[in-house]
């Protein structure tokens, strides 16, 4: 019946909406939005555009400024989630909100548990199954209500934050940033499950980086900038290259190539690296200088304990690890470094920074161990020096004192600082694990522009990545790993996405 | 930015009078009108020169127990032994004081005071070498070792060093050459205020401007990210563990050279643990921590007074600290979840 709708009756409209938060910063600045009923309405915009601000908003975790919020033509105050949820409103958070410990039903039922318990306090484990049990037949999900969590991957854990969300029965549903940690064979299930969800009547609010996904599924996009609404459209009436250069304001090109910079003298070297316990069986492979290489497969096929092994936190059992005929296989990573290596860590919450000190003490790190910095005392001059010219260089906006900390940036903005300290070193080979996860298009070019800049100068990228379409467009050669082994290895232009995915996927071996 | 201190301040003006209240509700319960309580307090901890420079003194231990504290959690590591560091340095600065002499006195202090450091920083390597070569959880053999060290010094001081002149169990007391002299005739107050005040304004200065100290700090705000920069995390927390161990044993050599002059039993009343709670209140900063510390040793010394002219008992003041640490855990708890958007 959703399709009736179309064009029907709008069940969200915003008028007007800001968002000034107390020390001055305004998150939105006049957004207007109006949902129909029944069907996928994306909202894109780059990183800090405001789009989760106002997600929260409707959901009722952050209140408004000013402006206007009805639901079903009434004006609402959306005072808390409790009254979001009344009003038929479900979000599904960009990061995960369940317990990997349980089982997939009692993740689902978790907060409602009461309505299972009988007068002495005991839980009706069998209702619970068959009522979560007809929720994920009637979705058609390949879930069983008694996994556990922990044991899922990560695409599924998703779909279990979702059936949380859908068993409070909403009528709308707002999907943030959903696609974000899912690989490329994970994400088309779950877009077919998007639009499964709008075939049974219910209204989505989608948000999302990618583009592809949007145009697959949307009937609307509405473009957010700076806090502002740029416009509202129908998914016919616009193109893929329209929609990007309204999120940035300006043209932008996407028929990136990889860089030629490549000599033919080798800089890097695996040779047969391999690790008991861990992923990693017989490794070997080459960097020459002013390379590209990709190292692409789907996640948990060895990639983190390839990262670890080059990071040193792991010492590998046998094998070597050679910058420029330099053995670095038993090194610490400070010796790493300092024979020019740099690091991009997959997360930057976790590994890349400290977010809770300042923007200055972050910009800083590894840098300090150099003598400009100081012997004893920090070279405080020289240190706000070189974090304001990262900040400039890298771009990073929101920067409002050196001092502030760096949870106060929003996501794209810390990894372009994280970016930029990297870059700012001695650096040789960069060794970068997801380094545009989680961040628009304006910063990923950005960072793609300064791994290609590095490669002018014949230093070199290993570039590990579960986006093929960034491993596609900067690569000069992509190696594949699957099951903790290097299954295949392409080298531009010959990239073939089905032939990539085949050996990702195990479907294809050498 | 202006009106965002003044609100601060605002916000902690309210809350010194909400404390202030329920203290006046405890002492009303306790029969005594808490108006003329509280000038008791006042008056025993800061009416005169005399009172004022005996509430000085007992900021000295606390101060140095809190900051013991502060170092090592700078460092994302907890020492809670300091009680145990603590008693261990009165021992060394004891044993040195009454078994030695370097023929100057400025030379005996110095090296006594360095073995109560000394003596303090063994008792913190133990549970520091555990927690990193092995991962021992180190608050509980920190805890765990301030009973082991408080029983070893009274073994110490009953058995092998016991002044046997003295009905009760303590040492001798220290050479005349070793004491840290006092100031103002008919008060203890001596020198070893400054001393330990001069202490953690080092300390403070070090973790601000050192290399050193944005080491620890980027180790205990992110020890997988301090890592990847370079940063020895492990030798960073050990080695803050140390001078955590090494601070509560000076505390201890303090008080044998400057107040005490010997090691006796019940030597300390529990200034480990009042310096765990001065630093939990002080959120590890050390200019709160001379504050606080300063709060606390008012209560301690004016509730003397209060016990003198009042029917509340001087314990009274344990409750009215334990009051203080529940409310600012309250307001930490609050401050904290308003403060994550």
């Amino acid at each position: 019946m959703g399709p009736d709708f179309l064009g029907g009756a709008e069940v969200i409209t915003i008028k007007d909406l800001t968002k000034r938060y107390p020390n001055g910063f305004e998150a939105l600045k006049g957004v207007n939005l109006s949902v129909k009923k029944g069907e996928i309405h994306s909202i894109v915009g780059e990183n800090g555009a405001g789009k989760t601000t106002l997600m929260n908003i409707i959901f009722g975790l952050i209140k408004p400024t000013t402006g206007s919020i009805s639901v079903d033509d009434k004006e609402v105050n959306i005072s808390s989630t409790g009254k979001a949820i009344e009003m038929g409103i479900g979000m599904v958070h960009q990061h995960f909100m369940i317990v990997p410990n349980l089982s997939v039903m009692e993740n689902v039922v978790l907060g409602s548990e009461k309505d299972f318990t009988n007068f002495f306090g005991k839980i009706d484990y069998k209702s619970i199954k068959l009522k979560v049990g007809d929720l994920i037949k009637k979705l058609k999900l390949s879930l069983s209500p008694e996994d556990i969590v922990r044991d899922l991957p990560i695409g599924k854990q998703q779909l279990v934050e979702i059936l949380k969300v859908l068993y409070k029965g909403p009528e709308i549903i707002i999907l943030d940033e959903p696609t974000a940690v899912l690989v490329p064979t994970e994400v088309n299930d779950f877009l077919d499950f998007v639009i499964n969800l709008k075939n049974e009547g219910k209204t989505v609010i989608f948000i999302s980086h990618r583009l592809k996904e949007v145009f697959k599924i949307s009937d609307s996009i509405t473009v957010l900038r700076n806090g502002k609404t740029v416009g509202s459209y129908s998914k016919q009436d616009i193109t893929r290259d329209e929609v990007a250069n309204l999120m940035i304001g300006k043209k932008f090109d996407f028929n990136a190539t990889p860089p030629k910079n490549e000599k033919e003298e080798i800089l890097f070297s695996v040779d047969d690296l391999s690790l008991k316990g861990m992923m990693i069986k017989n490794i070997s492979f080459n960097i020459k200088k002013g390379e590209i290489l990709g190292v692409a497969g789907v996640e948990g096929n060895g990639q983190e304990d390839l990262f670890s092994v080059l990071t040193g936190d792991i010492l590998p059992e046998q094998g070597s690890v050679k910058l420029a005929d330099k053995e670095l296989n038993k090194s610490t990573i400070l010796e790493k470094r300092k024979a020019g290596i740099a690091y991009i860590t997959d997360d930057r919450i976790k590994n890349g920074l400290a977010i809770d000190r300042s923007i200055l003490e972050n910009g800083i790190a590894y840098h300090h161990k150099d003598q400009r910095f100081g012997k004893v005392l920090i070279n405080n001059k020289n240190s706000v020096k070189l974090v304001t010219g990262i900040v400039e260089d890298y771009d990073v906006r929101g920067v409002k004192n050196m001092k502030t900390p760096v949870s106060s940036l929003s996501g794209g903005n810390m990894q372009k600082l994280l970016v930029g300290r990297e870059l700012n070193n001695q650096v040789k080979l960069l060794i970068a694990s997801q380094p545009t996860s989680g961040v628009d298009i304006a910063a990923k070019a950005l960072i793609h522009d300064s791994f290609k800049e590095l490669t002018v100068e014949g230093n070199s990228v290993l570039l590990i990545s579960s986006d093929l379409d960034e491993l596609m467009s900067i690569s000069n050669r992509i190696i594949v790993l699957y099951r903790g082994k290097i299954v295949a290895e392409f080298k531009y232009p010959d990239y073939d996405i089905k032939e990539l995915s085949y050996y990702m996927t195990g479907l294809k071996e050498s | 930015m202006f009106s965002n201190t003044l609100k601060k301040i605002t916000i902690w003006v309210f809350f010194i009078l909400i404390i202030l209240a329920v203290w006046a509700v405890i002492i009303a319960i306790s029969g005594e009108n808490p108006f003329s309580a509280f000038g008791y307090i006042l008056e025993g901890s800061l009416g005169d020169t005399g009172y004022f420079l005996s509430t000085l003194n007992k900021m000295v231990p606390i101060m140095l127990t809190a900051l013991a504290v502060a170092i090592p959690s700078w460092a994302g590591i907890w020492n809670i032994g300091g009680e145990g560091q603590l008693l261990l340095g009165g021992f060394g600065a004891a044993l040195i004081g009454f078994s030695i002499n370097l023929g100057s006195s400025f030379l005996n202090i110095l090296f006594a005071l360095i073995v109560s450091a000394l003596f303090g920083l063994v008792w913190a390597l133990w549970p520091g070498y555990l927690k990193i070569k092995l991962n021992v959880d180190e608050v509980v053999t920190t805890l765990m070792g301030n009973y082991i060290a408080s029983y070893f010094v009274l073994f110490l001081i009953n058995y092998p060093f016991r002044d046997h002149s003295s009905p009760m169990a303590q040492t001798k007391y220290i050479d005349s050459s070793f004491q840290i002299p006092y100031m103002f005739r008919g008060s203890q107050f001596s020198y070893t205020f400054f001393i330990a005040l001069g202490v953690v304004f080092i300390f403070y200065f070090i973790i601000r401007k050192f290399k050193f100290g944005y080491e620890i700090r980027m180790t205990g705000s992110n020890p997988d990210f301090s890592k990847m920069s370079g940063i020895k995390t492990k030798k960073i927390k050990l080695v803050s563990m140390l001078m955590g161990g090494a601070v509560a044993g000076l505390a201890g050599g303090l008080l044998v050279l400057g107040m005490n002059h010997r090691m006796m039993q019940s030597f300390s009343p529990g200034f480990g643990f009042t310096g765990l709670l001065v630093c939990l209140l002080a959120f590890n900063n050390p200019i709160l921590i001379v504050f606080i510390s300063f709060i606390f040793a008012m209560l301690q010394t004016g509730s003397v007074n209060l016990e003198l002219f009042s029917n509340v008992p001087a314990e009274i003041s344990g409750l009215l600290q334990a009051v203080m640490v529940l409310f600012v855990s309250a307001f930490k708890i609050i401050s904290m979840r308003k403060g994550g958007k």
